[in-house]
């Protein structure tokens, strides 16, 4: 299973208990172990499965909605991490790609958006959907980093589609 | 709320001559039918296999085959340069660019054994081509070194009994490796830029290793994983035999990928006017804001498509900018990012799982990114083309010195 669908997972067990938090579209978003009833959906060969039910409380949607951007921000530390090993182990023309002041800067604007967006006023759904989005924008930035490596469902590019999925899902629909 | 206005990315009309106009149109007639076979090759790359008998392959074929091995010739020839490339190329991939790279034929691999092959090697492997379905690979990028040419390690040494060369080494990210019947593997036979060769691979030879790799999306490019391990090279295999080392391996692979690197864009903004159209379909009335923000996207997409046309234009009368070339690949892949994202925005709550196609080219277009290079690199070039003062070109206005 991904991490992140693991994650995920958790996060609707912590909000929405023994059931599954269910978006406003309808739509509800897990592991594929925690909603195996469609297989064949593009996004379970990733660990993601898609359902559909009845709207959560707008409340805990809310709660959700704001731990899916924590999830976001843990993701891209993660992603960090990845790519600082990933960049030192690389080298062009005798030098590591981690001594690339490019590459540095690149991943100084992911760390400052992870911070900046973990301190933003997130109390209405309009500026949980701008932090998303922003996310979304520092996620591109670190895979544009990592290469051909930054599309294989099995490293960081994987589970920030995931990422940017469920956003689209649970964060759009509140702004909408 | 206001009405979103026809598409704005028909750029680049008075670039084209009347018969490549003719072959955007024949290609934008059978791009449709792609729509569907690249939703399937998502599923399964493998049921390219299916399909084959699509007219859009017949004119990839065309294309991408040197005309005195083609033998699928369609209704009206043309001289396939690298303007007719990046017109069948854009309007092929509006259907879906997975099927693009899924098909068989020489692909990437045209060039370099065009042009370093002699008469014999191009014989034989344009004619294993031509001899029904044949998937073919172009195997330069390496794990640790990404497309730096000068850099790869996969090695060629001679054979310990006399007879060509063992390779070995690892090429990942090759698209169709693991499926292909021939390739093409760039490794080091000795140290230094001139020590690099071309030679052409059978992947049934022992010691050669592919499997597919898990990607995120444009699937039907079958990006693999290559191993080979005492792979026997015959010395006839080695392509540019008969050249000096400054003009075959390095020389062939920059040769072929630049003058390929305006396809790719082609695909990529091919793609992305699919999704402007498709957002158009969707979501025919807009906010004034929203409008705008389309409206720009657009007007990027018609500059864009328009450099495009400019650099194949230069390639096709010899003069090939690398920075230039580099840049409009680039400025595609940052496009279709941005326009598969606003679409994504605009057609509302949870429409990556009620758009599937949507969902696929945001995906998709992700490749774009780092095939042929990532922008971090293209950027570096295009900052290299001003050091040269190469980049901008002479005709362009400055009024300073005008």
């Amino acid at each position: 299973m991904s991490a992140y669908a693991a994650h995920l997972d958790m996060l609707h067990r912590r909000t929405g208990g023994d059931s599954p938090v269910v978006s406003a579209s309808g739509v509800v978003l897990g592991s594929t172990g925690t909603l195996p009833d469609n297989p064949d959906h593009p996004l379970a060969r990733f660990g993601l499965g898609v359902g559909r039910g009845e709207p959560a409380d707008p409340v805990v949607r809310a709660e959700f909605a704001s731990g899916l951007l924590r999830l976001h921000r843990s993701l891209l530390r993660q992603g960090i991490a990845h790519a600082m090993t990933h960049l030192a182990e690389r080298s062009s023309g005798g030098t590591p790609l981690l001594d690339r002041q490019l590459v540095q800067t690149a991943l100084a604007d992911v760390a400052l958006e992870i911070r900046e967006t973990a301190t933003l006023p997130v109390t209405d759904p309009a500026a949980r959907w701008r932090a998303h989005q922003a996310l979304v924008a520092a996620g591109r930035l670190l895979l544009s980093l990592l290469g051909a490596s930054s599309f294989l469902v099995s490293g960081p590019g994987g589970d920030l589609h995931l990422a940017e999925v469920t956003g689209n899902v649970y964060l759009h629909e509140e702004a909408a | 709320m206001t009405a979103l206005f026809g598409s704005r990315v028909h750029a680049g009309d008075e670039l084209l001559d009347e018969p490549l106009r003719r072959l955007r149109e024949r290609c934008r007639e059978v791009a449709p039918d792609l729509r569907a076979l690249g939703m399937a090759l998502d599923r399964d790359p493998d049921a390219i296999v299916d399909h084959l008998d699509l007219p859009a392959f017949q004119l990839l074929d065309q294309v991408l085959t040197p005309p005195e091995f083609q033998t699928r010739l369609g209704a009206e020839p043309f001289d396939p340069t690298c303007t007719a490339l990046v017109v069948v190329l854009e309007a092929i991939s509006h259907g879906d660019p997975n099927a693009v790279l899924a098909a068989p034929g020489p692909s990437l691999s045209r060039e370099v054994v065009h042009e370093l092959g002699d008469d014999t090697q191009r014989a034989e492997y344009f004619g294993r081509i031509a001899d029904g379905p044949k998937w073919t690979f172009f195997g330069l990028t390496e794990p640790g070194k990404g497309s730096a040419a000068l850099e790869l390690e996969t090695r060629l040494t001679p054979s310990p009994d006399g007879d060509g060369f063992l390779l070995n080494g690892e090429k990942r990210y090759i698209g169709n490796g693991a499926r292909a019947e021939v390739g093409v593997v760039f490794c080091r036979r000795a140290p230094g830029p001139w020590g690099i060769e071309a030679v052409v691979v059978d992947p049934a030879d022992p010691g050669f290793h592919g499997e597919l790799l898990p990607m995120v999306g444009l699937r039907g490019a079958r990006i693999s994983r290559l191993v080979f391990t005492d792979v026997r090279i015959p010395a006839d295999r080695v392509l540019g035999r008969h050249r000096p080392p400054s003009r075959r391996g390095v020389y062939g692979a920059l040769h072929a990928l630049l003058r390929f690197r305006p396809g790719l864009a082609a695909m990529a903004l091919g793609q992305t006017r699919a999704v402007c159209d498709y957002l158009r379909t969707h979501r025919p009335v807009l906010s004034t804001w929203d409008k705008s923000r389309v409206d720009g996207l657009e007007e990027r997409v018609a500059a864009v498509l328009r450099a495009i046309l400019d650099v194949a234009g230069d390639i096709d009368h010899g003069v090939v900018n690398q920075h230039r070339i580099g840049a409009v690949k680039m400025r595609a892949a940052q496009l279709g990012e941005r326009a598969t994202i606003l679409a994504a925005e605009l057609l509302g709550p949870a429409s990556l799982i009620e758009h599937p196609w949507l969902e696929k080219a945001y995906r998709d277009q992700r490749a774009f990114e780092f095939m042929e290079g990532t922008s971090n690199l293209h950027r570096l070039s295009v900052f290299q083309g001003l050091l040269k003062n190469d980049f901008f070109r002479e005709s362009e206005p400055d009024v300073f010195r005008d």
